[in-house]
């Protein structure tokens, strides 16, 4: 499977925040099993829509954020309710720096 | 090959006890982890205290390192002195779980596949197994994008450089250009994914897949918040007060912007949809910045004290200044 289209460039596949998936895709595309997931749930690393795992429907940008926090668990043994905390402080940290970014801009 | 002075990336002396290089290590970790760091080389010196861990944690690769004597330094050129590693005896297997194909050549020349303790290393592992299939490790890496690319969704030439073992498990870096259309609209934080252009698979497996995480290069004149763009607008008193049609560059060309009479410095004035593309396009927001004409003549500064005495009851200073 080379991942090329015919004309050769890569196929993409955009995860913004206008893409939903369900429990089943977004295990494939972490390779997390459906319990693992189900716990990132319910410790509020991900909120999907949704009330059963089977109905739920997740962001395509949960993706990132289930990288994120595998790779913060892993690196940094932070376990998964650090996690949570972590991944919101870096959402808001984000923030506050675009809107550093804009104030100082206009000094 | 340059020597690689593990004691000094973890900021610890050459006598620390295990302990200390365990929380040199995690300071440091949670310091440089590229998730979490927005220093530019982050992701470079996470990597390199990892290696330098690697070696330290482990008494057996610790006591070979130190062999090899303190008389180097950081980056000088280094060839191991041969039988550098006699007399060490290795447990097979308690080496590391952790990828060495991301480590220095002098890692890999020390402690890799081919180097004197390649039972214990990571490295070379994957050729081993016969009949086991698995599909490739996904990649990540960072690209930088313009904002036009994604008001666009131009196509971007991506240069990407992977650490990859060779069959003989040394250690290669595989440089690659891709040609990658950014989806319309993409913005800071979001992911792209390459079906099939990550790791190899193994035992014929598929490969695995390729995440691009965008941010934006820095822009000449806009700031953006998710898809909202912001652009500051310096104006003339005149214009403020009386009002006046402006054109502004926005990301799809100029547009002519009306500032409304009696407009104030700092104040935001709207362009709906004139942002980043999207379902619900983000917004243009033009910050009004009133710029005073300088009273470098007579002439001028007699004109500012007219105006002194026009608006003498004019204060906005107020309740602020004690005045």
């Amino acid at each position: 499977m080379s991942g090329l289209a015919d004309n050769g460039k890569p196929v993409i596949d955009w995860l913004g925040d206008e893409r939903y998936l369900s429990l089943a895709e977004l295990c494939r595309l972490t390779r997390l099993s459906a319990d693992e997931l189900i716990e990132m749930v319910e410790e509020g690393v991900l909120d999907p829509a949704g009330g059963r795992p089977c109905d739920w429907s997740f962001p395509a940008p949960a993706v990132r954020r289930v990288q994120v926090a595998v790779r913060l668990q892993r690196d940094l043994r932070v376990n998964l309710a650090g996690t949570a905390v972590v991944l919101e402080l870096l959402d808001e940290i984000r923030a506050l720096r675009s809107r550093i970014h804009i104030l100082e801009n206009s000094d | 090959m340059r020597y690689k002075d593990y004691y000094e990336i973890l900021g610890v002396s050459r006598d620390a006890t295990q302990d200390e290089i365990k929380r040199a290590y995690r300071k440091l970790a949670r310091q440089y982890h590229p998730d979490v760091s927005k220093e530019a080389d982050a992701e470079e010196r996470f990597k390199e205290v990892g290696e330098a861990y690697e070696v330290l944690k482990d008494p057996e690769k610790r006591a070979a390192y130190d062999q090899l004597g303190s008389q180097w330094r950081a980056g000088q050129e280094f060839r191991p002195p041969p039988d550098w590693d006699a007399g060490f005896e290795f447990r097979g297997g308690g080496f590391t779980d952790a990828d060495a194909s991301h480590f220095s050549d002098f890692f890999e020349t020390l402690f890799g596949a081919h180097g004197p303790f390649a039972h214990a290393a990571g490295g070379g592992r994957r050729g081993d197994r016969h009949g086991f299939q698995a599909r490739g490790e996904d990649h990540h890496a960072k690209i930088l994008i313009s904002l036009e690319d994604s008001y666009e969704g131009r196509t971007r030439s991506v240069q990407l450089q992977m650490p990859e073992l060779d069959p003989q498990g040394h250690v290669v870096l595989r440089r690659r250009t891709l040609n990658v259309t950014v989806p319309k609209g993409i913005i800071a934080g979001q992911q792209i994914r390459l079906t099939g252009q990550g790791g190899p698979g193994i035992g014929g497996g598929p490969a695995g897949d390729l995440y691009l995480e965008v941010e934006f290069e820095p822009h000449r004149l806009f700031s953006v918040e998710g898809r909202d763009v912001y652009l500051n607008l310096p104006v003339t008193p005149w214009e403020a007060a009386l009002g006046a049609k402006v054109p502004v560059d926005t990301l799809g060309g100029k547009v002519d912007l009306k500032v409304p009479a009696g407009a104030q410095s700092g104040q935001k004035l709207r362009l709906r949809g004139r942002g980043l593309p999207g379902k619900t396009p983000g917004d243009q927001y033009v910050v009004l910045k009133i710029v005073t004409p300088p009273a470098t003549t007579g002439a001028a500064r007699e004109f500012y004290r007219r105006m002194q005495k026009e608006f003498s009851g004019f204060d906005p200073g107020r309740g602020v200044t004690g005045r």
